[in-house]
């Protein structure tokens, strides 16, 4: 028709990075597997015979001194935050923080590990109780994502050292990181306190 | 049984022998189920905000669109466009 304008949509960028689309896919998927196990846990814990639960001849948690790795892995969530804003401003404190980030979230691998060890010599084992099967199987998934997202961000912390950072790369780390520090305190209260 | 259903407590959520577990199974029950839905709404709210702030578009000149008056040289009677007679607007 001449004389009228028209609008023509010119090809549409991708609205999210590749990384963190698949990232945030994967997590959804990782959320209800963790919905599943708490799940299992609250009614095996609530089904028992009053009194019995934790398992009398079995050690008790350490939730108090869990807080420390609790608040560790917080802080390490909000140190990447820092470092995801300092990548977008072009800012030199980047690499400070992300290295930050990564030191958190080995103590809190490592912290975990160490608690392991001391609930193993005190006879809490994946088979000693349904307490000890619980423990172990919670929290040793959540260690394995831990450690698979520490690896994730070491390669975007090695890439920026040599300043090729990938940003679908790093993209998909946050989101993989943060679905670990948001997953850990509901962990921590759900099967540390039962 | 057909008389008497509520004899029948086969189910662990409704014939649970303490309320704390029947409440326990409620409560994850609810939770099971909202959990996906929340995450499903929040991913479509999520990539629905996103692709509208990567959309864009492109607004052509409405002069560019004009027919090309016919030719002088051209007198109708073949109909035809020879090359470089009539050159098509460049959009």
């Amino acid at each position: 028709m001449p004389g009228s304008a028209r609008i023509i949509p010119i090809r549409r960028e991708g609205f999210a990075l590749n990384g963190v689309f698949a990232t945030a896919l994967f997590v959804f998927v990782e959320i209800m597997l963790f919905a599943g196990f708490i799940s299992a846990f609250v009614i095996v814990s609530n089904g028992v015979t009053p009194g019995m639960w934790p398992p009398p001849n079995q050690p008790r948690l350490p939730f108090e001194r869990t807080a420390l790795n609790t608040a560790a892995l917080l802080a390490s969530g909000v140190t990447l935050f820092l470092a995801h804003r300092a990548h977008r401003r072009r800012a030199s404190s980047e690499r400070g923080l992300l290295t930050v980030t990564l030191v958190l979230g080995f103590a809190f691998v490592l912290f975990q590990g160490l608690e392991w060890i001391a609930l193993l010599r005190q006879g809490l084992t994946l088979t000693s109780s349904l307490l000890g099967s619980f423990f172990y199987l919670i929290v040793g998934a959540h260690a394995l994502h831990a450690v698979a997202a520490l690896a994730v961000l070491v390669v975007s912390w090695m890439q920026q050292r040599r300043g090729r950072m990938n940003d679908s790369l790093f993209g998909g780390a946050q989101v993989f990181w943060y679905f670990v520090v948001l997953m850990w305190p509901a962990i921590w209260i759900l099967v540390y306190r039962a | 049984m057909l008389l008497l259903p509520a004899a029948a407590h086969a189910c662990a959520v409704c014939g649970g022998f303490a309320d704390r577990n029947r409440q326990a199974f409620f409560n994850m029950t609810i939770l099971l189920s909202l959990l996906p839905l929340a995450l499903i709404i929040g991913g479509i709210w999520w990539v629905r905000t996103h692709l509208l702030r990567h959309e864009t578009f492109e607004v052509t000149d409405s002069t560019l669109l004009q027919e090309p008056e016919p030719s002088a040289a051209s007198d109708g009677e073949s109909g035809f466009d020879f090359p470089n007679s009539n050159p098509a607007p460049q959009l």
